[in-house]
């Protein structure tokens, strides 16, 4: 066991450890080895790895592994002799595999302790629980993530937008007041070649003409912000000189960092998805029922340390020991097959009867953006009109009341296990956010594959009824990604209105009720649902995909969304809403939200994919100008640049992908 | 950290962070815990000596928020401690975060859970520690014969080898089965 030169013997040495730390041999081992000093000597300085996590996992006090490390290190740095005895190359290996393990480990440090609202997440972690503590957690998560993406957005897409804004107005000043209706058309058929001093008809057309920002242009993104940064319409098509001659393409830069904050995102969920899957999976088809087991050992919360939720821990787990023991008395019964069979077929109806609501929702929808379209001002929605608020009003409500119609259905459709009911609520009602989204993107997307593209200019598919002027008049021809872009954040603000109109309800009704005795119903109303909420929480942060392209500002938005959100449901929660009396079971769950949103960023990350092959750019607005396809843009680029070509086709063999996956895990 | 006096110095931080699953933070952390529960006569710098024998009463640290609600509290304390007394020095209350930390491997929790469910501290969990744990969780409320059903039902699930008790190694067979077991036995500091 002394004198391990070998990695592989360490390894062995420290698998001896943990093999016994539970069986007989251990105490043998450890006290020959403590009381020997029999050492194993170490080539370097440092232990290598496996010895620190042997070590950590020693099930000993302390004091005594302390004094473990301390005799260790000690006996390398007296004995010298260990280091002249082993070659260079293994000295190196090791030095080198300790400092990538304590770099590992303070990267893990860095990014797993999050100070950000550690205190308040401890106070409702202890009112409440791990439950609905893991959702305030994934609620962190994915506003700290967000919030890395806005700064890259902001200084790497808005920054250089804005300067160039600024150097650009003062020219086309002077260049619009001496440009006719003719030249601006001219400009039309201009394909922009990335030449710094290209103008792009957006910059012309809000420097001759700024919107001035009317009184609801703020609920409805339409008027002002049209002519800001806030959509993709505005950003420049080309590049723009920066001091010294350093030239900025916007365009490229638009395109390679949005595409790089949906890697970022990919691989940082996937990630987490993984790491969840593989700690809390657990293999229990092939085992003994262990019910009594589980609840007797492993249903107290220790995080808990408020009175009230203690007493209401108490109060479940008899509840759920009472009821356990009830269900033992009445003795299962082996159903019949008939029985079996006419479950199923109820379950089976349901489901019809659920996609078939979807479709028709969904259906609803198309008609309902159709017909909004027509009676809007010509195609553009530049005119803020409360009009256009009825479209988000009508989403917004569908996604709060019809999650909770489907939460009531499923009770009755007789599935078992809780777990069961969960996961068929989860499916359906991302199932319903996803076709509500689907819709809305799938009819911007078809309306402008439609062959009446404006590409010539007698074109009269405008229906211009304002009384701007004729420089913003070629500014309204069909900027579809700034609508869509519109839609979006339309979307999000209503979203956001209508919760806070809900909260200050149920605080009026929960202040109103404080006193009496709680029914059914305001049960059902005063309880922190944290399937609904989380499922709200992965509805915006769909959103925030799907709208990402088209207003690249949307993370912001969101972000604000959610600090507003977070304070507000804790200040609710804590003040005046009770926990759930049924268990939750925060493992899995936690690993299913994960791999919801998973799942919403796949599906917007392949619509953003097909529409980047397959969709059309507008012509008169936004960096793609001038390019049929935006794919048409990516060519462009790399038509020179073999190496470019040549790299990506490198990253993405199967050998790399694995290469990444495998570090990542 | 400017001018500020640390507790812990360097080494020290580093040998915790080597001996412990806590990160650098939650060391800094639950010092200041311990800090706030022990009485004057903790030193504003604490040596190695110091930090294995100054210990804390368990009438102090039974006010912590994180513990003042557990009703394993006790059981807890005293499995960390030295003798049966409860009382906590900073290393022992290190260590006792450590496993209670989410950081902290699966078989580790099993086997300090197994610990502090011996009530009576013989290696086995048997009848009697059975029944003290569920009385703790059920704040006395269940008749004596529910008790006595709750507790041949556990038996019945996992004895193996039917002696009447759960050795260790049936116990850590069973309560790695369950995923509440590993979110549920943390504490966060």
């Amino acid at each position: 066991m002394c004198e391990l030169w070998d990695k592989k013997e360490n390894i062995e040495f420290s698998e001896t450890l943990r093999i016994n730390v539970y069986g007989g041999r251990y105490e043998e081992i450890w006290s020959l080895w403590y009381h020997t000093g029999c050492l194993p000597s170490v080539p370097s300085r440092d232990l290598c790895p496996a010895y620190w996590e042997a070590l950590r996992e020693l099930c000993k006090p302390l004091k005594l592994k302390k004094e473990i490390r301390h005799r260790l290190t000690a006996r390398q740095t007296s004995s010298q002799a260990a280091a002249r005895t082993i070659s260079g190359w293994k000295h190196f290996k090791y030095t080198m595999s300790m400092h990538w393990y304590k770099m590992k480990q303070s990267v893990q440090d860095a990014f797993h302790d999050y100070s950000l609202w550690h205190k308040e997440l401890k106070k409702v972690e202890g009112t409440f629980g791990t439950g609905v503590g893991s959702y305030f957690r994934f609620l962190r998560y994915l506003f700290i993530l967000n919030f890395c993406i806005t700064l890259l957005v902001c200084g790497f897409i808005l920054t250089p937008q804005l300067l160039f804004r600024l150097s650009d107005e003062n020219e086309n000043l002077s260049l619009s007041s001496q440009n006719g209706p003719e030249e601006e058309i001219a400009f039309e058929f201009a394909v922009s070649d990335g030449l710094p001093y290209d103008r792009s008809l957006s910059s012309l057309a809000y420097a001759a003409t700024p919107e001035k920002f009317g009184p609801i242009d703020w609920l409805t993104g339409s008027g002002w912000f049209v002519t800001t940064e806030l959509y993709y319409g505005t950003y420049h098509n080309g590049s723009f000189s920066l001091a010294s001659g350093q030239h900025y393409n916007v365009a490229e830069a638009y395109f390679f960092v949005i595409f790089l904050c949906f890697i970022i995102y990919l691989v940082v969920i996937l990630h987490r998805v993984i790491v969840l899957y593989k700690n809390n999976y657990i293999d229990t088809v092939h085992d003994m029922p262990s019910t009594y087991i589980k609840k007797v050992f492993s249903s107290w919360d220790f995080s808990i340390s408020e009175k009230k939720a203690a007493a209401l821990k108490h109060k479940s787990i008899y509840n759920e020991l009472t009821e356990l023991m009830q269900e033992y008395m009445n003795d299962e019964v082996n159903e019949a097959f008939c029985a079996r069979v006419m479950a199923m077929c109820i379950k089976l109806v349901f489901w019809v009867i659920v996609l078939g609501v979807l479709c028709v929702l969904g259906w609803f929808m198309y008609i309902l953006l159709d017909n909004g379209i027509d009676e809007n001002v010509g195609e553009t929605t530049n005119i803020s009109d409360v009009s256009l608020l009825i479209y988000p009003l009508i989403v917004t409500l569908i996604m709060m009341v019809v999650p909770s119609i489907l939460e009531g259905i499923v009770r009755f459709e007789g599935y078992r296990s809780p777990r069961h009911i969960l996961y068929v609520n989860l499916v359906r009602t991302i199932m319903l956010e996803l076709t509500i989204l689907g819709v809305l993107i799938g009819f911007w997307y078809t309306r402008e594959q439609k062959p009446a593209l404006p590409e010539t200019t007698d074109s009269m598919d405008v229906d211009v009824d304002t009384e701007d002027s004729d420089s913003t008049h070629v500014q309204e021809r069909y900027c579809w990604e700034t609508s869509l872009g519109e839609e979006v954040y339309r979307l999000l603000i209503i979203d956001f209105l209508v919760s806070l109109l809900l909260i200050i309800l149920l605080l009026i009704f929960s202040i109103v009720t404080r006193k009496k005795s709680l029914g059914r119903a305001q049960q059902f109303l005063l309880e922190f649902s944290i399937s609904r909420n989380t499922l709200h929480l992965i509805y915006d942060q769909t959103l925030l995909w799907v709208g990402l392209f088209f207003c690249p500002l949307t993370p912001l938005i969101v972000l604000l969304k959610m600090t507003i959100t977070f304070y507000i449901q804790k200040f609710m929660a804590l003040r005046f809403l009770r926990a759930d009396e049924r268990p939750w079971r925060a493992a899995q769950t936690e690993t299913v939200f994960f791999a919801l949103t998973l799942v919403s960023l796949i599906l917007s990350f392949l619509a953003y994919g097909f529409n980047i092959l397959r969709g059309h750019s507008s012509p008169d607005c936004g960096p793609f100008q001038g390019y049929k396809h935006y794919v048409d843009f990516l060519w462009d680029l790399t038509e020179n640049q073999g190496t470019i070509l040549a790299v990506i086709g490198w990253i993405l063999r199967p050998g790399v992908v694995a290469g990444i996956l495998g570090i990542l895990m | 950290m400017g001018n500020k006096v640390c507790a812990l110095s360097e080494d020290q931080l580093e040998e915790y962070q080597a001996c412990t699953f806590l990160s650098r933070k939650n060391i800094l952390r639950a010092e200041r815990m311990f800090r706030s529960v022990s009485d004057r006569g903790l030193p504003a710098v604490i040596h190695p000596e110091c930090a294995s024998t100054y210990t804390v009463p368990y009438q102090s640290l039974e006010t912590l928020t994180e513990l003042k609600e557990n009703p394993f509290r006790r059981r807890m304390c005293e499995v960390f401690s030295d003798d049966s007394s409860a009382a906590l020095t900073l290393n022992q209350f290190l260590e006792m975060f450590s496993v209670f930390s989410e950081h902290a491997p699966r078989e580790i929790k099993a086997a300090y859970a197994f610990r502090v469910y011996d009530f009576d501290g013989d290696n086995y969990t048997g009848e009697d520690d059975l029944l003290h744990a569920v009385k703790h969780l059920t704040h006395d409320m269940l008749t004596p014969d529910e008790y006595s059903t709750i507790v041949s039902k556990v038996l019945e699930e996992s004895d193996v080898d039917c002696d009447g008790r759960l050795s260790q190694s049936e116990f850590t067979h069973v309560i790695l089965k369950s995923p509440d077991f590993v979110p549920n036995f943390h504490i966060r500091i």
